[in-house]
């Protein structure tokens, strides 16, 4: 029967493809609210649409390779929720005003603290696999894009800021046990 | 299933859901002759036939979201007993409703009915193709009606074999039959 099991194989193969597809979209559905927040509070819709459209494929992609990727994605949209929410909720009434006075520290300060986060669960969890590099890749990128989602809102330095706060927080903590070990 | 493959198995399927596309084939090589085994017990060949691979399209769509703490042969044979319960239920509301008449009032074929049958002609044209060549041989002989090259009884072995193939690759390119 080898012809006939060779299509049902590649009729699995593909059921199996698209369900990798159809598993990322948890992963869309909690970014879809951070775009409409970003392109409400932001007051840049272009920039924010960019920014999430960008945010989507990575997911997509990310689960549907697996492995380190799609476990990196996980944790950089839970490392990024800080850089989203801190900048719109420091902005939440000044930006009505035009004037985001607090945004880009607050940016910084929030990606200091999910890069840590993120290093500190890299440390723990995957510090010894040879699948490291992809995991924080994937993270420190998914981190990025929710972080640029909120610090938007800063413009341009703001963004910057966020993503130098990013690598400032994480590199530390997952170079040091490298050190100590 | 023995307890070393059901171990294989749940590595197997636990490997699939991370995303680790070497483990494709091994699932599918264990849960092939598995599921249809199961089917078997349940349905007629034909139905079971058909459940079979719906089930094992099915795993395959949701390995993605298998939780490695479920036991992977449960969740399959789970995946596996809903669609021999839908199998049934279909087989038992065909038998309810009937088959529709493809006949005109004097007795020839309509010619929706013909449309049909050229349809279903061109399918099996398509589905011997794909079969082995001898396969498509002795079952061109069978249904001409030529005398057999080999004895009677290996012959009809033959036949039924080939048909069997000739089923799977009907149902895998053109679902139900």
């Amino acid at each position: 029967m080898a012809v006939p099991e060779a299509a049902l194989s590649a009729r699995a193969r593909r059921a199996y493809e698209m369900g990798r597809l159809r598993s990322a979209l948890p992963a869309v559905a909690l970014a879809v609210p951070m775009v409409g927040l970003s392109i409400v509070l932001c007051d840049r819709p272009t920039a924010s649409a960019g920014f999430g459209l960008a945010l989507v494929a990575i997911l997509l992609a990310t689960a549907w390779r697996g492995q380190p990727f799609e476990r990196g994605a996980r944790a950089g949209l839970v490392a990024g929720l800080g850089p989203l929410l801190l900048p719109m909720a420091t902005c939440f009434h000044l930006c009505a005003g035009g004037v985001c006075l607090l945004a880009p520290t607050a940016c910084i300060v929030a990606a200091l603290v999910g890069g840590a986060a993120l290093g500190l669960h890299a440390r723990h969890h995957i510090s010894a696999s040879p699948d490291a590099g992809s995991f924080m890749v994937t993270a420190l990128a998914v981190a990025a894009l929710v972080g640029s989602l909120g610090c938007v809102i800063a413009g341009l330095s703001g963004i910057v800021g966020m993503v130098i706060g990013l690598a400032l927080g994480t590199v530390p903590v997952v170079w040091w046990p490298a050190r100590a070990t | 299933m023995d307890r070393a493959r059901r171990e294989a198995l749940q590595g197997d399927l636990a490997r699939l859901a991370d995303g680790d596309r070497d483990a494709f084939h091994p699932v599918f090589v264990c849960l092939w002759p598995l599921l249809r085994g199961f089917a078997s017990r349940y349905l007629p060949a034909g139905d079971a036939e058909d459940a079979a691979q719906e089930a094992l399209v099915k795993v395959f769509a949701r390995a993605a979201v298998f939780d490695a703490r479920r036991d992977a042969l449960h969740w399959t044979l789970g995946i596996a007993a809903y669609e021999i319960k839908t199998a049934r239920r279909r087989r038992q509301r065909r038998r309810e409703d009937g088959e529709p008449s493809a006949e005109i009032g004097d007795g020839r074929l309509g010619p929706e009915a013909l449309a049909i049958a050229k349809e279903r002609e061109d399918a099996i044209g398509a589905a011997l193709a794909l079969l082995d060549p001898a396969d498509a041989a002795t079952l061109r002989a069978y249904a001409a009606g030529d005398p057999p090259p080999v004895k009677g009884a290996t012959f009809r072995k033959r036949v039924q074999r080939a048909l069997a193939r000739l089923r799977l690759a009907w149902r895998i390119d053109h679902g139900r039959p």
